[in-house]
């Protein structure tokens, strides 16, 4: 593994698990209310898919979505105040105290990311809960997640939790008649 | 075995804070637990107790965000009164003077159409203390009239079951989850998480419910059934497990005395009205009898509406019959109508042999029934409300509309509603964190949870109204809850409750607020402990007594087809809209727009009506203005409303389309 890779792994991720989202709203208020934003800015958005048509019946799923904390940020290199930055643990975050509003990163972003917080006439995007990760804790959203959907750690982490998970459901499924 | 080791979930918060508050959220039934950081009496963050038996450090949108409706800026604080709802509020000094108008006004209203002019609206919003103390005032005032969403039915209770519960924790050891009309996804999320907890220890999860919920987008077998016919799915399943023998006959004998009566009364029925009750195909509810009788511990969750409709007995009376109550992962679980059976009458005579329970219908019957034989004469005409929450506008919509012809409507809440709008007088509630209480809940557990911060001057509690509207009619002797200081002595209300009941009357405060002791306590049996004999439903009548209300059909499936309003109305829940705080929040329209109506496209389609359209939903009285939100969730012949309307049934139409035509419209594409 070479170094960079290393680094990658290290990291700490958030993983959504459609399979356990019930689109509940909690991620959402939970970030409304970690970063006192106003109606506007839809910092974690839990789109409804369907429910449409399979099989004979109907099915409907979940999509939570976020900033994607990209590897390389358009929005960090499109910011001409050098507000949006990338830290070394990956978090993608503009700095209040330098961002003058002008919305370049929402265009510069692929995905429409970075929106006006009109209370302040600042960018507001996920910043990574950088102030609760740096003491330790898990981000708002997924420390309010009720099911469990939202889960953080490392990349090493949340996949051996997810195959840990899927492997107890294996073995479930046989102790079961 | 696989050990599973889930990531350690690292909670706290990053916000400057002086304390902790352990507590249990009441935004909902389900009795989670809370921790409220606060800084200087207000609270800065909160975050579920790791700890807790229920919800294991969950929580939900309303539990994370109910803080916004202590501080919100429309919050009232002051009492207020006004001669007409057209009027503006003038703002009184104090509480005294406003529950001076509310005693003169009453005097009034009693002194021309009798006691039982009274209606109480207790919303669960304002608290345990509010509904008994109101059962209290009512039975020394003489109205029979006490409404709350989470009284039971008594007519719903079975007649010979003394069913023991198991909390929701229970489920993971399921083999199937039968969801009837109940959406915990929405409802109840942290409820939920236990469901997916057993799905995913091999649980199969069937829901049967009338829209596509986002329950079911996680189930294994969806069932979409009539409006209103959950019943009647267990009817059905009932009637194919004993026919076809899938029961043991000793476990029938054991799980009922009546079984043998059952099975009678289920032969007249056949599997084909049963199908054309629910809107399954036979074919279908032979699946879903196959799925229950091929596993080991089946636990049916039934949602509260099943709780007002006939036949609500067949769910203990089956899962007793099929030996599921009391084994692992077995059982019934009712939703939000978790109480023991409290007498907080005993002390005080009936003062002219009122009935003062419902004991059939729901909220809507009974109002409606009171309602006519009030206007025809029969009955004193309902002249005077005293509501609380927002009831006027949920579970007592009916007399809502009727609300602007009452000589009294007084409101006890937070927030400039619809219940607020319509009434003469408002008193200011504190919020449940402001508020020492006692907890039910789903689980049939007691707890107790103190309040996070103290009451904003102004606003008082459910006891605190009660005991001063009681000393303006000199009643303070039933009202006795006063401490030293003047104000109400929670505590010793809540310890009276505690020892009027059997089920609890071990315990006290101080046993349930101790911190070494477990944080769920006394759990109850699903009727209450103490059976009661079947009776015919009843409403009471103007001299007090019963009287059947005409019993219905099983076959019988919706409210019957109606020409002009073809479509069945449906409220769609969602967890924040739930409770009238919630609707507060600055940013609520932003997650769900309260305008949307939910129309299946197919419908849509029939009638021109496009997704954005400005259309407008009409039932027999009244009507709506929203936007129309074209999807799958509503089937064909049902339309979504965000808000209950107090009709069941309507039709939906382009704002410039007339009545007529809609109805035509969608005569012709169905015929």
């Amino acid at each position: 593994m070479n170094e960079d890779n290393r680094k990658v792994y290290k990291k700490n991720v958030l993983s959504a698990d459609s399979s356990l989202c019930i689109g509940c709203f909690s991620c959402q208020t939970a970030c409304k209310l970690e970063h006192d934003l106003p109606e506007g800015p839809r910092t974690v958005k839990v789109i409804r898919l369907g429910p449409t048509e399979h099989n004979g019946g109907l099915v409907m799923h979940y999509l939570h979505q976020t900033c994607l904390h990209c590897e390389e940020p358009a929005c960090v290199y499109a910011c001409p105040t050098g507000a949006m930055q990338k830290r070394d643990d990956g978090i993608v975050f503009s700095d209040p105290d330098m961002c003058i509003g002008c919305r370049t990163c929402s265009v510069a972003c692929p995905y429409g990311v970075p929106e006006l917080n009109t209370a302040t006439g600042k960018i507001a995007k996920c910043d990574g809960c950088r102030e609760r990760v740096d003491r330790g804790l898990w981000p708002s959203c997924a420390l309010k997640c009720p099911t469990g959907a939202l889960t953080y750690g490392t990349a090493d982490g949340v996949v051996r939790d997810r195959r840990d998970r899927a492997a107890a459901r294996i073995a479930q499924s046989f102790s079961k008649p | 075995m696989v050990e599973l080791r889930p990531l350690r979930r690292s909670g706290g918060t990053r916000k400057h804070y002086d304390r902790v508050v352990a507590t249990i959220c009441q935004e909902c039934s389900v009795g989670c637990g809370l921790h409220a950081y606060v800084h200087d009496d207000r609270i800065v963050d909160v975050q579920g107790d790791e700890d807790h038996p229920v919800s294991r450090g969950r929580l939900c949108a309303m539990g994370t965000a109910f803080v916004q409706g202590i501080e919100n800026p429309d919050r009232m604080v002051v009492p207020a009164v006004r001669k007409s709802p057209r009027d503006p509020f003038d703002q009184v000094e104090d509480w005294d003077a406003a529950l001076d108008a509310l005693a003169d006004g009453l005097r009034k209203v009693r002194e021309r159409h009798g006691p039982e002019s009274l209606v109480i609206g207790c919303d669960t919003e304002a608290g345990p203390d509010f509904y008994y103390g109101a059962k209290r005032f009512a039975r020394l005032w003489g109205t029979p009239y006490v409404f709350e969403p989470l009284e039971e039915p008594r007519a719903s209770r079975p007649s010979d079951l003394n069913v023991p519960n198991r909390p929701c924790s229970d489920w993971i050891h399921s083999g199937v989850l039968l969801l009837v009309e109940s959406d915990p996804a929405s409802t109840h999320p942290t409820a939920m998480n236990w469901i997916l907890d057993a799905r995913r220890r091999g649980a199969v999860i069937v829901v049967a419910d009338s829209r596509f919920t986002a329950t079911m987008s996680k189930a294994d077998t969806t069932l979409l059934i009539r409006p209103g016919s959950g019943n009647r799915l267990g009817m059905a399943v009932m009637k194919l497990l004993l026919e076809n023998d899938s029961w043991q006959s000793a476990s029938i004998e054991k799980g009922s005395s009546e079984a043998a009566a059952w099975r009678e009364s289920l032969s007249e029925l056949t599997i084909e009205t049963l199908a054309e009750a629910t809107g399954l195909e036979p074919s279908r509810l032979v699946e879903l009898s196959r799925i229950l009788a091929a596993r080991r511990g089946v636990t049916i969750i039934t949602g509260k509406r099943l709780a007002y409709l006939p036949h609500y007995g067949v769910w203990p009376t089956l899962s007793s019959t099929a030996g599921w109550t009391g084994s692992p992962g077995g059982g019934w679980y009712p939703f939000d109508s978790g109480r023991p059976e409290i007498d907080v009458l005993g002390d005080i005579e009936e003062a002219s042999g009122k009935i003062l329970d419902w004991l059939y219908g729901d909220h809507h019957t009974l109002a409606t029934y009171a309602l006519e034989k009030g206007l025809s004469g029969e009955l004193p005409p309902l002249n005077a409300v005293i509501g609380s929450g927002n009831c006027l506008a949920g579970f007592l919509a009916i007399l809502g509309k009727n609300a602007p012809a009452m000589e009294l409507v007084s409101y006890f809440g937070s927030f400039p509603n619809r219940t607020c709008n319509l009434s003469h007088i408002t008193f200011p509630a504190v919020s449940w964190a402001e508020r020492d209480t006692l907890c039910f809940n789903n689980d049939r557990a007691v707890q107790w949870a103190p309040k996070i911060v103290e009451p904003k001057p102004g606003c008082r509690s459910g006891l605190e109204f009660w005991i001063g509207l009681a000393q303006r009619f000199g009643w303070e002797e039933f009202f006795p809850w006063t401490g030293e200081d003047g104000r109400a002595d929670h505590r010793a209300f809540f310890n009276r409750l505690l020892r009027e009941s059997p089920v609890t009357s071990g315990l006290t405060v101080d046993v349930l607020a101790s911190p070494g002791t477990p944080r769920v306590h006394a759990t109850w049996p699903t009727d209450g402990g103490s059976p009661v004999k079947a009776q015919p439903p009843m409403c009471p009548t103007a001299d007090g007594r019963m009287v059947p209300v005409e019993a219905e059909s099983p076959a019988e499936a919706e409210p019957e087809e109606d020409e002009r309003f073809p479509l069945c109305l449906e409220a769609s829940h969602v967890v924040f809209r739930d409770r009238d705080s919630g609707s507060w929040w600055p940013w609520t329209k932003e997650l769900l727009n309260d305008r949307l109506v939910e129309i299946n496209p197919t419908t849509a389609r029939r009638l021109g009506i496009e997704n954005g359209d400005e259309i407008v939903v009409e039932a027999s009285e009244g009507g709506m203005e929203g936007t129309a939100y074209l999807t799958r969730m509503v089937p064909e012949r049902l339309i979504g409303v965000r808000q209950g309307m107090g009709e069941k049934r309507g039709i939906v139409r382009k704002k410039d389309m007339p009545l007529e035509e809609a109805v035509q419209a969608l005569r012709e594409s169905t015929t």
